[in-house]
C-alpha cells in the first residue's frame, strides 16, 4: 500500500490514500419457532482516493493484488486529471499530522469463538420471552455481529490500523387483535462482544417490546395538533441526530444546505441545551477511533449551552470553513467515498427529575423510542416518529397512544426546550442513511419541549 | 465468471451439500457529484463477490466471500452453517427454464463507462436548474451508471446469466430569499437517454414554487400527492404488506382477504419485471427464476402476493420471480445477501387523467411534492403520519401560494380504497430507500386529515 501511495506522487497526485476493509460478519434471524436466517462471512475490499490537479479521483476494488491496486490508482488519477479543471474551488485538505498507530478494540467477552450454537439460543429465549406474552402474534429475533479491520495509509505518512467489533440483538414483534396489526421493535448493540448484553437483558428486551406491542393494539390514537411533548431519552437523541446533527455536517453547511449555516457562535437554543457528537464515547454503537480519513476521533459540542459551536468535519470541510479537522469522515464500506457523517449524537443530561419534566402540563404527549425520523437540512424542517406514547394529563402519564408522530423546526423546538432531565441513557443502535448506511447510536435524558405538531390521528 | 459459480457447485457437493446454488455479481460502474453549482468529483467502482446457498439434509446455510478462488473455505462455512439451518423440506432450487430477452435493459454506452458522460449529465443539470433562476445554488446532485452482471448456477443444472444497466441521476437545488425553499428531482433508466437539463430544471423550479410559504388551517381535505412522494408511501406500507413472507404469516393488513377488495375498483397493481426499461427489469431473478408478470390487486380485488422460491415453497407456491439479494435498506443489491422477496417493478395503474383536470376539480386541498418519513409508518397497520415541508395549496380548482410544513396522517390502505384520480404523470422510480422498483403516476385522495 506504501508503494502505491507514492507512487501516485510520483505520478503528480497531490495526495494520495488507500483504506482497505475486511469485514466479518455474522446474522442469524429465528422468526415464529424457526431459525429463518443463518449468514456468516467474509467481505474485503479497498479504496484508493487521489487527488490530482485539485480534484479528486476514487476507484474501489476486491481484488487486492498489487495489479489490482494499480489499476484502481490509474482509474482515480485518470477521473482526477479528467475533473481538474472543472472543479473550483480546488481541493485542499486540512493538516492533520501523520500519525501510525494499531487500535485494537478487543470485546471483553469476543463474540467470534463464541459456538453459533450459543447466539441460537438466546435469541430463542428472546423469541419465547415475547411470544409468552398474550396478544403477541408473531415475532422476530436477531442477533449480529461485525468484526471491521481497516487500514489507512496516506501520501502524508499515516499508517493506522484497527479492529473493531461490534454487537447486537434484535427483535421485532406484531400483535394482533381481529384485524387490528400493530408492530413494535426494540434492540440493544454496542461497540464490544457478548459482554453487552449482561448490561441490558436481551430476554427481559424481548418480553417488555411483546408487552408494548399488544398494549399499542389497544391504544388510542394521539390527539392532533401543537402541544408540549416529552421525549425519553432514546427519542431525545434521534432528535440531537435528526435535528441538529445532520444539519451540522460540515458538507452541508458548505453546499448551502443547512439551516445552521452562517449562524456559527449564535445563540439557537435554550441555555440548558448542550449537544454532543463523540466518536469515542465508551461502548456507543457509532464509536471508532479514527476516522474513515485516518483523522483520530474527537468529541464535538455542536451545541454548548445554547451556543451553535461546531459542525461536524472532514478535511476538506475543515479547509473550506477554516476550522481544525474532527474526525468526521465515515465511509458504510471500502467501495465508497467517505462522507461526513455523526457517530454517537446526545444531548447531556441537565437537572430535572423526569417528575419535575412533567410537571405544569395540562394535556401533553409523552414519547418513547423511534421508528425513525426524517430531516430536510436545508429547510430545518424534522419529522419523527414515536415508537409508543402516552398522553400526559395534568402532569400524569394516563393512556397509552398509538401511531404518534411529531414535526417542527429545528430551531424553534431549539428555544422551546425548557426542561432537560438528569437521567441520561444512551438509546438503542441504529444505522443512519445519508447515502450510505453507518452504525450511529443517539441518546440523552427526559427532554420536555413546550411546542411541537403532533399528527397521527386521522 | 459462470465457470467459477459452476466450479463452486460442483465443490460443495463433492463436500456433502445435497444441492447448492452459487451466485456472483459483478459491478463496474462511475458516480459524478454536484456540489454547490460545480461538479466535484469521479468515482468508479469494480467489485465481485459471491454467495453461496446450500442444502444439506433439508437444511439451508448461506455464506459469501470477496475471495474468488478459495471454494474450500467458503463451502465449509455453508456447511457448518446449515447444521443449524431452516428445515425447508419442501424447498428445491429454481431449475433451468427458458429465460426470454427483456427490452432495454442494457445500453453499452453505458456499460462502457464513459467518463464524459457523467460530467456532461452534471453540467446539464446544473445549467438546466440555473436556467430557472440564477438565485438558486445546486447545492448537490450526483449521476451514477454503469452495468451489473449476475451469474447463477445451480445444482439441478441452472446455468445463466444477465447483464443490465443502471443510470440514476439527481439535482438538489436550494433558494435562499425570504426565507429558505429547496426542490429535488431524479431520473432511472437502463439507457443512456437521461435529460438532465431537465431534471435541473424540474427541481429549481419546485425550489421557487415553494418559497415564501403560508402558514394553513388544517383540516380534512383533498390531497393530490406527486408521484416521488407517493411511491415513498407505497414503498413503505403498500409493498411490503403484499410480500407473502409477511402476508401469509398474518402480519400485513392484507392477510387472510385473498379475494377481497382492497382498493377502489379502478385501481390494479402488479409487479412487472418484464416491462422494457423498467428500474429492476431482467431476464431473470437473483435465485434465476425467469422473469415474469404477477397481478396482485386487480381492479380493487386482492388476488395475490410476491413469492421468492423459499418463501413460496412453504406454502406450496411458486415463485413469482421476486427473489433479491437486497438487504430491507440497501439501495443496490450485493452478493452478501441471501435472496429475498423484493418487488421489482412494481406498478399501480389505473385511468390516468391530465394532472391539471385532477387540480382544477379541487375545491379545497394540497399538491404535495415532498415528504419526510414515509419510513416511520406502522408496517403492520398502515397508518402513517408524515411531514411534508414542500407543498402547495389548492383552491377553488387552482394552484394558489405554498404552505408552511405540515403534517399529514392517515391510513394507506384505506386511502387506496377512496382513490379519486391518477394524473397522467406515470414515472419509472426506485424506491427512496431500498433497491425496489415503483411505477407510479401522481394519486389524489379526499378527506384526508392534514394538521398545520
Amino acid at each position: 500500500m506504501r508503494e502505491i501511495v507514492e507512487k501516485a506522487i510520483s505520478k503528480g497526485a497531490e495526495f494520495c490514500d488507500i483504506r482497505t476493509v475486511e469485514t466479518e460478519s455474522t446474522l442469524l434471524e429465528f422468526k415464529d419457532g424457526k431459525l429463518q436466517t443463518v449468514n456468516s462471512g467474509l467481505d474485503r475490499g479497498g479504496g484508493l482516493r487521489t487527488i490530482s490537479k485539485g480534484a479528486w479521483g476514487f476507484s474501489s476494488f476486491t481484488d487486492t493484488s498489487r495489479e489490482s491496486l494499480e489499476k484502481a490508482l490509474n482509474a482515480s488519477l485518470a477521473t482526477s486529471i479528467q475533473l481538474a479543471d472543472k472543479v473550483s474551488p480546488k481541493v485542499v485538505l486540512a493538516k492533520v499530522d501523520p500519525s501510525s498507530k494499531e487500535f485494537k478494540w478487543t470485546p471483553e467477552k469476543d463474540p467470534i469463538p463464541v459456538p453459533i450454537e450459543t447466539k441460537l439460543e438466546m435469541i430463542r429465549d428472546m423469541h419465547d420471552s415475547a411470544k409468552e406474552v398474550e396478544g403477541v402474534h408473531s415475532v422476530t429475533t436477531a442477533y449480529g455481529d461485525i468484526r471491521d479491520t481497516v487500514r489507512i495509509v496516506n501520501s502524508e505518512g499515516t499508517d493506522l490500523r484497527s479492529e473493531v467489533t461490534r454487537t447486537f440483538g434484535r427483535v421485532q414483534v406484531t400483535a394482533r387483535k381481529g384485524s387490528d396489526v400493530v408492530s413494535f421493535a426494540d434492540a440493544c448493540g454496542a461497540t464490544g462482544g457478548m459482554e453487552i448484553f449482561d448490561l441490558r437483558d436481551p430476554i427481559a428486551m424481548s418480553k417488555s417490546a411483546g408487552e408494548s406491542a399488544v398494549r399499542i393494539l389497544s391504544a388510542r390514537r394521539p390527539p392532533s395538533g401543537t402541544m408540549p411533548l416529552v421525549a425519553d431519552p432514546d427519542l431525545a437523541g434521534v432528535f440531537a441526530h435528526e435535528a441538529v446533527g445532520h444539519a451540522s455536517e460540515g458538507d452541508w453547511v458548505v453546499a448551502g444546505n443547512s439551516c445552521l449555516e452562517g449562524i456559527m457562535g449564535e445563540k439557537i437554543g435554550n441555555d440548558m441545551v448542550t449537544i454532543i457528537d463523540d466518536p469515542g464515547l465508551d461502548g456507543g454503537y457509532g464509536s471508532f477511533p479514527f476516522d474513515s480519513e485516518g483523522v483520530i476521533g474527537k468529541k464535538k459540542f455542536l451545541v454548548d449551552h445554547g451556543v451553535l459551536s461546531e459542525y461536524i468535519l472532514n478535511r476538506e470541510t475543515a479547509h473550506l470553513l477554516k476550522m481544525e479537522p474532527n474526525g468526521g469522515a465515515r465511509a458504510a464500506s471500502y467501495n465508497v467515498l467517505p462522507i461526513v457523517r455523526m457517530s454517537n449524537t446526545y444531548i447531556q443530561e441537565g437537572d430535572y427529575s423526569f417528575e419535575e419534566v412533567l410537571e405544569g402540563i395540562g394535556k401533553g404527549v409523552y414519547a418513547k423510542g423511534t421508528r425513525g425520523g426524517q430531516v430536510s437540512t436545508a429547510r430545518g424542517t424534522f419529522q419523527f416518529n414515536a415508537s409508543e406514547a402516552f398522553l400526559i394529563e395534568n402532569g400524569e402519564i394516563t393512556v397509552p397512544l398509538k401511531d404518534v408522530s411529531f414535526s417542527g423546526q429545528t430551531l424553534e423546538v431549539l428555544k422551546s426546550i425548557d426542561r432537560v432531565g438528569n437521567d441520561f441513557q444512551l438509546g438503542r443502535p441504529g444505522n443512519c442513511g445519508k447515502y450510505q448506511w453507518v452504525p450511529v447510536s443517539d441518546g440523552g435524558p427526559h427532554v420536555r419541549v413546550k411546542e411541537v405538531t403532533i399528527g397521527g390521528g386521522s | 465468471m459462470l465457470d467459477n459459480g459452476i466450479r463452486l457447485v460442483n465443490k460443495a457437493l463433492e463436500m456433502g451439500a445435497d444441492d447448492a446454488e452459487a451466485c456472483i455479481l459483478v459491478r463496474k460502474g462511475l458516480e459524478h457529484k454536484i456540489e454547490k453549482g460545480k461538479v466535484k468529483l469521479a468515482t468508479a467502482e469494480d467489485s465481485v463477490g459471491r454467495g453461496l446457498r446450500i442444502m444439506k439434509d433439508h437444511k439451508l446455510g448461506f455464506s459469501f466471500s470477496t475471495d474468488m478462488n478459495n471454494d474450500d473455505a467458503l463451502v465449509e462455512k455453508a456447511l457448518s452453517l446449515s447444521r443449524l439451518g431452516k428445515e425447508m423440506k419442501e424447498f428445491s432450487l429454481p431449475s433451468k427454464a427458458k429465460l426470454t430477452s427483456v427490452g432495454s435493459t442494457f445500453d453499452k454506452r453505458l456499460a462502457d463507462l464513459p467518463l464524459d458522460y457523467g460530467v456532461g449529465c452534471c453540467e446539464e443539470g446544473i445549467r438546466g436548474a440555473l436556467d430557472v433562476s440564477e438565485e438558486i445554488n445546486v447545492t448537490s446532485g450526483r449521476v451514477r451508471y454503469g452495468s451489473e452482471t449476475l451469474y447463477v448456477a445451480n445444482s439441478v443444472d441452472l446455468e445463466a446469466e444477465d447483464r443490465v444497466t443502471y443510470f440514476f441521476g439527481e439535482v438538489d437545488s436550494v433558494l435562499k430569499k425570504n426565507g429558505v425553499s429547496n426542490g429535488t428531482e431524479v431520473y432511472w433508466s437502463k439507457q443512456m437517454d437521461a435529460d438532465l437539463y431537465e431534471v435541473g430544471k424540474g427541481s429549481a423550479q419546485w425550489a421557487i414554487d415553494t418559497a415564501n410559504p403560508e402558514k394553513m388551517e388544517g383540516g380534512k381535505m383533498t390531497v393530490l400527492f406527486h408521484p416521488l412522494p407517493f411511491r415513498s408511501m407505497m414503498e413503505f406500507v403498500l409493498v411490503p404488506a403484499l410480500y407473502a413472507d409477511r402476508a401469509r404469516k398474518g402480519e400485513s393488513v392484507y392477510s387472510d382477504r385473498i379475494g377481497e377488495m382492497v382498493a377502489d375498483e379502478s385501481i390494479s397493481v402488479f409487479d412487472d419485471p418484464t416491462m422494457p426499461n423498467g428500474p429492476n427489469s431482467g431476464i431473470m431473478d437473483d435465485e434465476g427464476t425467469p422473469s415474469s408478470r404477477t397481478d396482485l390487486i386487480v381492479k380493487g380485488n386482492l388476488e395475490s402476493f410476491l413469492y421468492d422460491s423459499l418463501v413460496a415453497s412453504e406454502y406450496s407456491e411458486k415463485s413469482t420471480s421476486n427473489a433479491m439479494k437486497v438487504a430491507r435498506l440497501s439501495d443496490i443489491r450485493q452478493f452478501k445477501y441471501p435472496p429475498r422477496v423484493c418487488a421489482r417493478n412494481f406498478t399501480l395503474e389505473g385511468p390516468q387523467r391530465p394532472l391539471e383536470d385532477l387540480i382544477a376539480e379541487t375545491d379545497d386541498g394540497v399538491l404535495v411534492h415532498g415528504i419526510l418519513g414515509a419510513h416511520t409508518s406502522n408496517p403492520a397497520s398502515g397508518d402513517f403520519s408524515i411531514s411534508s415541508p414542500r407543498l402547495l395549496r389548492i383552491k377553488n380548482g387552482e394552484i394558489k401560494n405554498p404552505v408552511a410544513p405540515v403534517m399529514i396522517s392517515g391510513n394507506f390502505p384505506e386511502l387506496l380504497k377512496d382513490i379519486s384520480g391518477l394524473g397522467d404523470d406515470r414515472r419509472n422510480m426506485k424506491g427512496s430507500m431500498g433497491a425496489l422498483g415503483i411505477i407510479s403516476p401522481s394519486a389524489r385522495f379526499e378527506d384526508v386529515l392534514v394538521i398545520g
